[in-house]
Order: structure tokens, then C-alpha cells, then sequence
């Protein structure tokens, strides 16, 4: 493996087990089905995907909070699948973890201050709380929360929503963690503070060289943010390249949609976009063949060819530009 | 006749003494079959002149003075009676958060058949139910689900059977706030497209209420900004989306912030700027312009004097000593 890999993620599959009232497993929800990518160190991937794409699953799966059914990821060269008690917590300095939701992912009991002391008790980082609490309030000063000794007084419901963002930023950087994987870091937020709370999370990240797992239904946000762009569709990547190529000639007939419906006020005509009729399929029910032929454009164009039925496309390409689809060329 | 016409209307929470004006002062004109978007960010009063309109505002909220006049007819200080009889059957409202907003032990086909069935009491049951089935057919989902419960939807299809709701009683204007924040990209796409088709079948008029202007460009003829409980800037979307080197384009500097606040894939591939600081504080006394503190444009006129709203071009207004000459 190379070791400039901040991770690896090989040949995840993620299932969920559908249970019936009495608590027999009626059938599996096949949320991530068998996926593979790396970010390499200092390095953004945006992770593209609708809801029921998986996107949150993997994120999941990477921290540990599910369980993979298959697959091995790689964090800073440790494998982590297979840790357990103290190694696992141990190993969790390297890997943190910004929510979409401020309003709920800070203890709304605790101190700003105590929030991110928090984050370094349980890492075991630090030998006195004097040495903790100096590293905590440098933390709040470099996300912003000045003066960090007042702010860090505050409790999460005297603060707005961008302001709890940063303090979930600043307890996950004050670990200088090898990976930061961020969830709709911006989602909920108003326009206008997004740019400060990603500006922040690109400044901390290329200071302290984090690798970033950029997580957004938000294609444009992905293009302006992220070094590389993987779009998922049902559990499976089915193009991946970099933002220029992904935008700018984007070769999956799903990914085409996508681009195709990101409002753009100058946008001329605007018979071109291409919405998508139906909804993502349940996971349960992923279709046979190409997941995507149910609600694929070019499948239809094409006259439904045999192959998109029968077989299931597998990512391929040159490595800088992939994608899963039997006819993508064909255009 | 505008349809709508919002004059001078100010809302204020709380009482006279220590109250907060969230509404100061703001005109809202919608004409038939017209689409208006109200965009702001949050706690700039879009909620709150919206909601004024057919007086559905929370307890606390009253309005101090200005009119709405609906039809022709002024509602401003209408009866609970009156207003029953306008809501839904002349206004309708597709409320924030309408993803949790129906009734989890109804049937959808029920759901839209209660408005119809309150205003019409001549109607059966049975005809409100098939006509509950017809809408269900026009916001694309079909009839055969009418008998199907909310927790069996997902969230878009649930924003198409609140749309049905709203549609129910034949409004003349529809009032959606926020109706695709919570979905995801494609199913936005779908539910403004199911809007602007749905416009010309049923003659409707609609204030469309985003924080995300981008989201108004593809769906509104006209644009109107709120910022602090002010509006700031209104006009045509072909004006406020215009590009900077248009004759005419965009004149208020937090419209042209709003504007930079999110990425344009048709562009140089640049970090979006976003605004610096906070909306001012309105339970403390205002003076000048309300966005001075956030403007990178700011001269010292604009921290002791407040701007009017003036029209700068036809039907083009902006509040800014400086519209003529705001660079981008």
C-alpha cells in the first residue's frame, strides 16, 4: 500500500438486515455494494450522492458506527475493521467526524470549551487539564470563536448555527486527525456563512495536511470544493474523475442528469436539463444488470439494449477519469 | 390589478415597548399567474411577510400598520370568519418542514379532501375523495395511492401530496415556503418543474420563499430581496440573475453578496465568497443603511441615513445610496 494513502476503502459492502415484527430477518438492504477509492494525504474527495445512495452508510462505516458486511478500510496505514476496545479508541484520534446537524451533534449541556476538552480526555491526549485546556481554547482561536476563553463559557444553545459548526471543527481538528470525513458539513446552514465554514475546513486541512471525505448531495458545492468528485448511485460509485471533468464532460448518463438539473441563473435554454422521472430504487430491490437502467435516459435512447439488463458495469477507464456504464461512449 | 398588493406592512413580535419589527415597512405586489420569489437569509422577515398575508401569524406576531388588499378586497384586518373563507379556497400555504406536516394516521387521499369538504359543503365525501384521486394524477403520483398512509412516501413524494393539499380548493395563489429545502437535487428539480406545469393548468399564482436565490432564477418572473426586515431590492429574475456586465443587472451589494454565495459551474472554478458577519440585531434601534456593517462597498452616508427604495429602472427597485454605481 502507499504510504501517502490517508485512506483506503477496499471492497466495502454495507448491509442492513430488514427484520419482520417477531425479529426474523425478512431480507437485506444492500446499502454499499462493494466499494473501493483512496484519498490521499491533504487530499478532498467529494462523495456525491442522492439520499439512499449510501454516501452516509460509508461514512458510517468508516467510523465505526456500522459495522461493514465485507471490506477492509484503511486509515493512516491501520487497518480498522478489525479493531476493537482500546486499540479502536486509540486509533479514532486519526479519524473525526463533522455532522450535518450542529443543532444536534453538541452536548447541550456542556461548555463550548469543555466540548473540545472532551474530544482530547477521550483520546487520552494531553497529561493535565491545564495543558488540555490551553490546547482547547488555541483550537476555538483557530476556528474563529474569539475570544476563545469568553466563547468557550457559552453553552451550544447561546450559539448560531454556524458558530456550533465551528466548535464541531474545532473539537475534531484539535485531535489533528489523519482524515476528516464531513457529513453536509453546510447544509443546514444559511448561504451566506457556508463559504466561512468551508473556508475554515480547507485552511485547517491543508495547515495541518488532513485528508477530507467531503460528503454532499450538492454537485456544484462538490466541484468547488473537493480535488476529486465520486458520484454514487444505490450503493455503487458509478463515476469518479476530477471536478473540471466530472462538470465538464461528465460521461454516466446519471451524472449528466445531475449536472444537468444544478440551477445556473444564466443558464440560456433550459429544455436541456434532464430530470430523472421516478426515485432512487430501495435497496432491498437493487435492479439486476445496471442499477441505473430503470431510470436511465440512454438506456431508453438506446433502445433498451440487452446489456444493460443483463450486466452489471464495473468502474473503467483511464485511472484519472472512471466510470461504470456499458455505453457511455456511445453518445 | 395585482392580484396581491402588499403596501408599507410592518409585523412586529412582542409588544410596543420592547417588541422586534420583522417586517418594517414592505411592499409586495404578486400579479395573476405570476411567480414571485421572496429570498433572505433567515430571521430577515420572509417568513413573516409571507405568513401576514393570509394572517396566519404566530401569537405574539401583529400587524402594526400597512395593508394587504387580495382581490381587490382589504384583508389586513379581516374577520377569523373572512379569512377562513379566503384560506385555502383563494390563498393556500405549503408550509416549512411540510415533510412532517401530515397527518400520520390519514390516508393522503383523506388529507386532501378535508379543505374541500370545509368549504364546500354541498360536496360528498365521494366526490371529494375522486377529485383528492384527481390531483394526486396531476402532482404525478398515482391514483391507486390515494388509500396509501404519509410514513409509505418518501420525502418528495410527500412534498407532491402537499402540494395536491394546496392545489384542493382551486387557490388563486399558492404561498410555499421553502418547499424543496429538505429534498434532495433531483427531486428539487422535479418539484419546480411540477410547480411551473402546474401554473398554466390551474391559473395559479405563486411567492415562492427561498434563502437559496439560486433556486428562484429558473422558477420566478420576479425576485424580491429582504434583508433585516427590509426589502432591499426587487425586479425581474431576468434583472436580479443578470450578468455584471448587462445594461441592467443586479444594484443592491447584499443581492450581488447573495448572488456570489454559491458556486456557478459556468465560471472560473473560484472559492465562493459568502457574507462576513451577522444580520444586525433588531431589537436594538436602527440607524443608516442595515447592511453598512457587512458591505464592502460602505461610505460614511450609509451608517447615518437610510436609503429609500427607489425605482432605478421600470419595476426595478433597489434600497442603496449607491445603486448606480455598485461594482461587482
Amino acid at each position: 500500500m502507499n504510504s501517502s494513502e490517508a485512506l483506503v476503502v477496499k471492497d466495502l459492502t454495507v448491509e442492513y438486515a430488514l427484520k419482520s415484527r417477531t425479529g426474523r430477518i425478512q431480507s437485506r438492504a444492500r446499502a454499499v455494494d462493494n466499494v473501493s477509492f483512496s484519498i490521499a494525504t491533504g487530499e478532498t474527495l467529494a462523495l456525491v450522492g442522492e439520499s439512499g445512495s449510501g454516501k452516509s452508510s460509508i461514512a458510517n462505516a468508516i467510523m465505526r458506527l456500522v459495522e461493514p458486511s465485507v471490506g477492509s478500510i484503511t486509515v493512516a496505514g491501520r487497518e480498522v475493521t478489525s479493531l476493537s476496545g482500546r486499540d479502536l479508541r486509540e486509533s479514532r484520534r486519526d479519524y473525526q467526524m463533522i455532522f450535518q446537524d450542529p443543532f444536534e451533534s453538541i452536548d447541550p449541556r456542556r461548555t463550548v470549551l469543555d466540548t473540545v476538552m472532551e474530544s482530547l480526555i477521550v483520546s487520552g491526549i494531553g497529561e493535565t487539564d491545564a495543558h488540555r485546556r490551553e490546547r482547547a481554547l488555541a483550537a476555538l482561536e483557530s476556528v474563529g470563536l474569539t475570544p476563545a476563553p469568553k466563547v468557550g463559557e457559552r453553552f451550544a444553545h447561546q450559539l448560531s448555527g454556524g458558530q456550533r459548526q465551528r466548535v464541531a471543527i474545532a473539537a475534531a481538528m484539535v485531535l489533528q486527525p489523519k482524515l476528516l470525513v464531513a457529513d453536509e458539513p453546510v447544509s443546514m446552514l444559511d448561504v451566506s456563512l457556508r463559504a466561512g465554514i468551508l473556508r475554515l475546513m480547507q485552511k485547517l486541512g491543508s495547515d495541518l495536511d488532513v485528508a477530507c471525505l467531503f460528503i454532499t448531495h450538492d454537485l456544484s458545492l462538490a466541484w468547488m470544493y473537493a480535488d476529486r468528485i465520486a458520484v454514487l448511485y444505490l450503493g455503487r460509485i458509478v463515476e469518479e474523475g476530477a471536478p473540471a471533468d466530472i462538470i465538464g464532460n461528465p460521461k454516466h448518463p446519471y451524472t449528466q442528469a445531475l449536472v444537468s438539473v444544478i440551477p445556473i441563473p444564466e443558464r440560456v435554454n433550459k429544455t436541456e436539463r434532464t430530470i430523472l422521472t421516478g426515485e432512487i430504487p430501495d435497496s432491498s430491490h437493487i435492479p439486476q444488470g445496471c442499477r441505473f437502467h430503470t431510470r436511465c435516459p440512454l438506456y431508453r435512447a438506446l433502445g433498451e439494449p440487452a446489456s444493460c439488463r443483463d450486466s452489471d458495469p464495473s468502474l473503467s477507464g483511464r485511472a484519472i477519469h472512471r466510470v461504470a456504464c456499458h455505453h457511455s461512449t456511445e453518445e | 390589478m395585482n392580484l396581491l398588493d402588499v403596501r408599507n406592512l410592518c409585523v412586529r413580535y412582542g409588544s410596543e415597548q420592547t417588541g422586534v419589527l420583522a417586517v418594517d415597512t414592505v411592499d409586495l405586489r404578486i400579479g395573476q399567474g405570476e411567480f414571485v420569489g421572496l429570498a433572505g437569509e433567515s430571521g430577515c422577515g420572509k417568513t413573516t411577510l409571507a405568513m401576514a398575508i393570509p394572517n396566519l401569524l404566530p401569537e405574539g406576531a401583529t400587524v402594526v400598520s400597512g395593508s394587504v388588499t387580495f382581490d381587490g378586497q382589504d384583508i389586513t384586518h379581516a374577520s377569523e370568519e373572512t379569512l377562513n373563507s379566503i384560506r385555502w379556497k383563494e390563498i393556500s400555504v405549503i408550509f416549512q418542514g411540510a415533510l412532517n406536516a401530515l397527518n400520520p394516521v390519514k390516508s393522503v387521499g383523506w388529507q386532501i379532501a378535508e379543505p374541500m369538504l370545509a368549504h364546500d359543503s354541498g360536496l360528498s365525501d365521494k366526490d371529494a375523495l375522486a377529485r383528492a384521486r384527481e390531483l394526486l394524477d396531476a402532482v404525478g403520483i398515482s391514483k391507486s395511492r390515494s388509500s396509501a398512509y404519509p410514513h409509505e412516501f418518501s420525502g418528495g413524494m410527500r412534498q407532491r401530496v402537499m402540494i395536491a393539499m394546496a392545489l384542493a380548493c382551486k387557490p388563486k395563489l399558492v404561498i410555499a415556503d421553502e418547499p424543496i429545502t429538505a429534498l434532495d437535487v433531483m427531486t428539487q428539480a422535479q418539484i419546480l418543474d411540477l410547480l411551473r406545469s402546474l401554473s398554466s393548468s390551474f391559473d395559479l399564482s405563486l411567492l415562492l420563499i427561498s434563502h437559496d436565490l439560486s433556486v428562484l432564477a429558473d422558477t420566478c418572473d420576479r425576485v424580491q430581496v429582504m434583508y433585516a426586515g427590509k426589502a432591499v431590492e426587487s425586479g425581474s429574475a431576468e434583472t436580479i440573475f443578470a450578468s455584471a456586465d448587462s445594461s441592467e443587472s443586479a444594484a443592491h451589494p447584499y443581492t450581488n453578496r447573495l448572488l456570489k454565495s454559491y458556486p456557478n459551474i459556468l465560471h472560473e472554478r473560484v472559492f465562493i465568497d459568502g457574507i462576513p458577519g451577522y444580520p444586525p440585531d433588531l431589537s436594538l434601534p436602527q440607524t443608516g443603511c442595515r447592511f453598512a456593517a457587512r458591505c464592502d462597498q460602505v461610505q460614511s452616508v450609509c451608517r447615518t441615513q437610510e436609503p429609500a427604495l427607489i425605482e432605478l429602472h421600470t419595476n426595478h427597485f433597489v434600497a442603496c445610496h449607491f445603486a448606480e454605481q455598485v461594482s461587482r
